[in-house]
């Protein structure tokens, strides 16, 4: 067991069970502004799941701040009631609960509101993209008048304490950092200026909160751009809030939404690259210092408390991702963890895109009121289950119906279990993917499921076996001729690339249909075997799905610097031997281009359905799961295979 | 009897009989809420019933789960739809209007993000909006679409509406079916036309069957889809509206043009011409007897009379022009036209919204989405009459100042320039962009109604104001360019603005760098206006591309077609760090390598302009009651403006 994870540690005057936090997030789960129910089964299953504290962010503290829609009413009293219930349901299981308080000042726009947005001064945020209005000093009041309110909603609601949110998408921030503030009056100029308003939030919610309840602060250690907070003023700032006295905790976090590659880092960074933040305010400050961001595992939180890196450690997505992690590694199972792998697609990609928070591989994150209202789901009769195709469909399918206690057996077309994870394997940095299914063939081997590799299942082979119910998850496979014309054997697909060595060509046209990592990815693991390659896109620019990932800035840079060359705005219409001929969307004049060694198609995928069709009215109980149903993404493939394995 | 003869003529529809032929047709709201239909949606319609329209049909309604496009669509499958319904239908029938609801299934114009399960579609494809690929229909998924489809009209009767509209059109399952572009089945469901027919015919067939042979029903067929894989023409659309009629199953045809390949058609903005598609209306009514449906930019009670008057169609379809003036029809009714609020068709407050995912609005009606408090009737007078002082006839300061007389307030309103409208009537220098000054327009021909003393050609300072002894004092003196936004040694003539580029301040060279951190018509609509007078344009911009904020209101495609064939080139990525004479130095924000600009004999900025906010804080702590409404606040855009105009005027 990790020691150090496990002493308790007191936070002002709330002591925390254990030092692992779930610390602030959105969620989208709010509709029309309430806390429901949602909210609570999530946050509740975290807590049974056996972390020492969770932050709920998204609160609302005025109604003039809205950046988007999802955020939860905060300001009126009527609220209460609501709150009360939550968290009395998170402290049942003995963890804290603490709010956290925001303004997000210009990091919004006038869009829900109708009204302007403030900051300290005129700017316009990189994501909203709208100018805000310079606070008066009248407005000044009114933001500390709502921090003071949502206190006191945060104390009789009851929580154990508050966090105010100075980090990356805050006023507060906005006020403290040089880049932002250029104020002439006392709240903007010198560091003491800067930080007249927090300090004087601090003291309004001090003052409305009481002296006994825990009051810590979020603070953005370094920004990460130039002219911005950087980690030698953060340590004053640090000193001089400890020294104000009102704060009990610093809790850190980096990058504002200029640098949302490090603020939501994906697993192109490396874990724990923001651990110097800790660390610098370690050195500044006694009071306790709370690490988040990239710290992937019990065992890494361990040697952060043990090494005195932070007093306690922040986990977002490794929580949503298997919410026992905690427990598990309290009771010295670690390996029986489900690790986040920092895919971000079904986490911070859907929040971003306006959706509710998931999780690629846990298709419970959002759903937990059905899950813990249901409570245990085991078959009501063994049946004999076959599963065909040992992609994560078809593992997660197997698992959840062995675990229900059906007898199964999996069927596997290649040598290895994992399907088209294998190949994701082999891209540069996306490596990471692997974890997926070095978790599920853990479970299948613990559940005692056979995989039969290199065996391709026929209709006869199938029912050779007597099944009660079959799963076809075959997955999906390259489309062979996405557009029309005589391909020439310089013509290749994703899979071709992949699946043996690089081909010989230097000069490599790459047409990107995908916009995502499964085309990026590819170029750049073609690009570090030193091939010239031209990227084109129907779209408007390559990396379209890649911004709400917080994946397109690095991608581009360093597809950019490994020297491949983009060209967008092109549909494909015809290939010939090499010759690709494409129009302009806009102008409709052709453009063609020839003279490459090698053009390499990523155009989407066609399902792999001939073997359900064929069973189709053949066996008792038939179904399918993933992209043999339709090539869609890996968060699908093992929502259909647990659903499929619920059902049966 | 009006000088409409025909738009206030009734028509028989199946068995209803509808006054007049003005049709608010459907369209998205965002207003659901849990999947049902909301008050806000019960306000917004009720206004338009209100307005005088003779029909409305709800937005789209879903018949399926597998359907779940966006997260505000209503849930017509569920029992628990029919209590909203019922207080929907109610609430219009208090007026001379019908109301009939939409059905539709998105099929794979939509994606899995929200609902979980795969989007069905005729063909494995994916739209180019959502980019999903479908999955094939099986037998009993489109047995189980036609059920739900019977299912969902059931409830709509119950809920007490007067008709159902099937979606046939730009964003459907059964279009899909229909086209050669997106269906390649090869059972009974593809291929020939009659085997593309059939789910279309199976889905009118339960429906029917389930309303019962008296109950109004109809369609909103796709009459051209202008699809790039070849889809369905004017000519297959006849085909298919004629095999249709002989069912005898259908009362009327709606017609929509265009998918999500060419949104810019769905949703023409002012770039697109009025009424463009009445072409294909006089196309199907030349084929069919039931009653035809036109709709798109027609946005004057005049124009819907001439379409009607020369048999081109037997409804017009109006949807931003009542959600910008929901009293169009009773303005024309009574002889008051002139009083009409034109639709520009700037897409801002409709469609872009819509796409970004917030509710409807309106760039000029500020009581969209709001009824419930702005609407129709809900403007009092004041209690105390005060003495009111506007600065600036922008529109913020015109809206203000309508919204203060209308409210008995006397207003004096003090405007620097000889003309009225501020910043309005530059964009509308810019190209193709002349339809904007439409709100200057309307708010002149109210303003000018009302006892408001405006006094043009006044710069107006503290002193002038105090003068007025005013009760109140609004400021809206909007915004200019920002001075000096980039370091370095540079000056006019060879760096300015694209306001004074629009406003002809500057003789522009022959070579011109625009520098267009601005993503929206005021970049675009500036370069394309140097290009048509023979300047060789090249934008750069830090974002990825340029048009950037032009795509949510379909105006991207057409601008960036426009650019691309008037020469004008861009280079995209480059974030401009500093200016030094001519030169200009740009980082390329991914590469991260400098790159300099030059060889150009003019470099125009569209870079962002900063508030006009000193006489606010000259006055500020002087006068009773001081508000300041528009880019004086914080620049931003007219919606805004109009607005804060508006609040502030009532404010008072």
């Amino acid at each position: 067991m990790p020691d150090n994870l496990f002493k308790p540690i007191s936070l002002g005057n709330a002591t925390l069970p254990n030092r692992a936090c779930f610390l602030a997030h959105r969620t989208n789960f709010s509709k029309q502004g309430e806390l429901n129910e949602k909210h609570t089964a999530y946050y509740t299953r975290r807590a049974m799941g056996g972390c020492g504290l969770i932050v709920l962010g998204e609160l609302c503290i005025h109604p003039d701040n809205r950046p988007w829609e999802s955020l939860i009413n905060f300001y009126d009293p009527k609220v209460k009631e609501d709150f009360k219930q939550f968290t009395e349901s998170i402290h049942t299981h003995g963890t804290r609960i603490f709010a956290q308080l925001n303004h997000h000042g210009f990091q919004s726009s006038g869009a829900i509101t109708r009204k302007e947005v403030w900051g300290p001064s005129a700017n316009s945020d990189i994501a909203f993209g709208e100018v805000s209005k310079p606070m008066e000093t009248e407005d000044i009041q009114v933001v500390i008048d709502a921090f003071s309110n949502a206190a006191e909603i945060a104390r009789s609601s009851g929580f154990d304490g508050i966090e105010i949110d100075m980090g990356s998408e805050s006023l507060l921030r906005q006020f403290l950092s040089p880049l932002t503030n250029h104020r002439q009056d006392e709240y903007g100029g010198s560091l003491e200026n800067r930080m007249r308003l927090p300090l004087q939030v601090l003291e309004a919610v001090r003052k409305s909160a009481g002296s006994d309840f825990t009051v810590g602060i979020r603070l953005c250690v370094d920004e990460k751009f130039w002219g911005a907070i950087e980690p030698d003023e953060s340590k004053q700032s640090a000193k001089l809030f400890e020294d104000h006295k009102h704060t009990d905790y610093i809790n850190t976090t980096v990058g504002t939404y200029y640098s949302l590659h490090f603020y939501m880092a994906s697993m192109h960074t490396p874990a724990g690259f923001t651990l110097d933040a800790s660390e610098h305010l370690k050195e500044a400050v006694k009071l306790p210092v709370i690490a988040g961001h990239q710290i992937i595992s019990p065992n890494m939180a361990e040697e952060i408390l043990k090494k005195g890196q932070a007093d306690a450690v922040g986990f977002i997505r490794p929580l949503i991702c298997d919410p026992d992690m905690v427990n598990k590694a309290k009771d010295g199972l670690q390996k029986e963890i489900r690790y986040c792998v920092r895919d971000n697609k079904g986490c911070i990609g859907r929040v971003n895109n306006k959706k509710r928070i998931g999780c690629i591989q846990n298709p419970e994150a959002g759903y937990e009121t059905s899950y813990l209202n249901e409570g245990e789901n085991k078959a009501a009769a063994r049946k004999k289950v076959v599963v065909i195709g040992a992609g994560p469909a078809g593992l997660e399918a197997a698992r959840t119906a062995a675990a229900r206690g059906h007898d199964v057996k999996i069927f596997e077309a290649s040598d290895r279990a994992g399907g088209q994870i294998n190949l994701i394997k082999k891209r540069p940095s996306r490596q990471g993917m692997g974890a997926v299914i070095s978790y599920l063939t853990r479970e299948i081997e613990k559940l005692g499921i056979p995989i039969i590799t290199d065996y391709e299942a026929t209709v006869e082979s199938v029912l050779n076996e007597m099944p009660d119910a079959v799963i076809v998850a075959t997955g999906s496979k390259p489309q062979e001729k996405p557009v029309p014309g005589n391909y020439g054997p310089q013509v290749l697909n994703v899979w071709d690339v992949l699946k043996g060595e690089p081909p010989e060509a230097e000069k490599i046209l790459f047409v990107d249909e995908n916009g995502g990592h499964h085309a990026a990815a590819t170029v750049e693991y073609l690009a570090d075997q030193g091939k010239k390659i031209h990227m084109i896109t129907g779209e408007l620019f390559i990396g379209l799905d890649l911004s709400p990932l917080g994946d397109l800035s690095l991608t581009r840079q360093r597809l950019l610097q490994k020297g491949v060359t983009f060209a967008a705005d092109l549909r494909v219409q015809e290939i010939d031997g090499s010759k690709v001929t494409c129009i302009d969307i806009y102008t409709n004049k052709p453009v063609v281009f020839e003279g490459y060694d090698a053009v390499v198609l990523d155009m989407g995928n066609r399902s792999d359905d001939k073997l359900y069709k064929d069973l189709k009215g053949k066996v008792k109980e038939l179904y399918r799961a993933g992209d043999c149903v339709a090539p869609r993404g890996i968060d699908m493939a093992f929502l259909e295979g647990r659903r499929t394995g619920e059902l049966i | 009897m009006s000088e409409f003869k025909y738009l206030f003529s009734p028509l028989k529809i199946g068995s209803q009989v509808i006054s007049n032929r003005i049709h608010f047709a459907a369209h998205m709201t965002n207003f659901g809420e849990d999947q049902k239909i909301s008050d806000r949606h019960i306000y917004y319609y009720t206004e338009r019933a209100k307005g005088g329209c003779g029909l409305i049909t709800t937005e789209e309604l879903t018949v399926h789960p597998s359907d779940h496009a966006y997260d505000k669509l209503v849930d017509a499958f569920l029992p628990e739809v029919i209590p909203g319904y019922k207080k929907l239908t109610q609430s219009i029938h208090n007026y001379d209007t019908r109301i009939f609801a939409q059905l539709n299934h998105n099929g794979m114009q939509a994606d899995s993000t929200i609902s979980r399960l795969p989007v069905w579609g005729p063909s494995p494809g994916a739209d180019p909006l959502f980019r999903e690929i479908s999955k094939e229909m099986e037998i009993e998924d489109i047995k189980e679409c036609c059920e739900y489809y019977a299912k969902s009209a059931e409830y709509a009767v119950e809920g007490g509406f007067d008709g159902i509209e099937l979606q046939l059109g730009h964003s459907s399952l059964v279009r899909q079916f229909l086209s050669p572009a997106t269906n390649q089945r090869e059972d009974e469901y593809g291929g020939s036309f009659d085997n593309r027919m059939r789910f279309c015919l199976e889905v009118i067939d339960s429906v029917r069957k389930a309303v019962g042979n008296d109950f109004p029903l109809g369609i909103r067929l796709n009459a051209d889809e202008m699809h790039p894989k070849g889809g369905i023409t004017l000519e297959d659309a006849k085909k298919i509206a004629a095999r249709l009629e002989e069912t005898g199953q259908l009362d009327f045809m709606d017609l929509s043009i265009g998918t999500f390949y060419n949104l810019f058609l769905v949703e023409g903005s002012m770039h697109t011409p009025l009424a463009y598609t009445v072409p294909l209306s006089t196309g199907i009514r030349s084929v069919i007897n039931l009653p035809v449906f036109c709709t798109n930019r027609i946005n004057d009670p005049h124009l819907a009379e001439n379409i009607l008057e020369g048999g081109h169609a037997d409804m017009i379809g109006m949807v931003r022009a009542l959600i910008c003036d929901p009293e169009l029809p009773n303005k024309a009714m009574e002889g008051r036209a002139e009083d009409t609020r034109h639709c520009i068709a700037c897409n801002q407050g409709c469609i872009a919204r819509m796409g970004l995912g917030y509710t409807l609005g309106c760039l000029q009606n500020p009581a969209v989405g709001y009824e419930e408090h702005l609407g129709i009737g809900k403007l009092e007078s004041c209690e105390v009459q005060k003495k009111v002082v506007i600065v600036g006839a922008g529109p913020a300061g015109l809206e203000a100042a309508r919204t203060a007389a209308l409210r008995k307030h006397r207003v004096v309103l003090f405007e620097k320039n000889e003309e009225p409208g501020g910043q309005n009537l530059i964009a509308g220098k810019a190209a193709g962009r002349q339809e904007i000054t439409g709100v200057t327009r309307w708010l002149l021909s109210q303003v000018s109604k009302l006892d408001i003393d405006i006094r043009l050609g006044v710069v107006a300072d503290a002193e002038t104001v105090l003068a007025e002894k005013p009760d109140a004092v609004i400021i809206a003196t909007g915004s200019v360019p920002k001075p000096n936004p980039f370091p370095g040694e540079y000056s006019c003539p060879q760096v300015v603005s694209t306001v004074q580029v629009l406003k002809g301040e500057v003789e522009v060279g022959k070579k011109v760098l625009l520098i267009d951190n601005d993503g929206h018509h005021q970049a675009t609509g500036t370069a394309e206006l140097l290009a048509d007078r023979e300047h060789e344009v090249h934008i750069i911009t830090s974002s990825l591309f340029p048009g950037g904020g032009l795509g949510p209101l379909q105006d991207l495609y057409l601008t960036r077609k426009r650019l691309a064939e008037k020469g004008v080139t861009f280079t995209a990525d480059i974030a401009v760090l500093e200016i030094q004479g001519l030169v200009v130095k740009g980082l390329h924000v991914y590469s991260n390598e400098m790159m300099d600009f030059e060889g150009y004999d003019t470099i125009v900025l569209a870079v962002g302009s900063v508030s006009c906010d000193q006489l606010y804080f000259e006055l500020k702590g002087k006068v009773k009651e001081l508000y300041r409404a528009g880019d004086c606040v914080a620049p931003r855009k007219t919606d805004m403006a109009i607005v804060e105009g508006h609040r502030t005027g009532r404010k008072l």
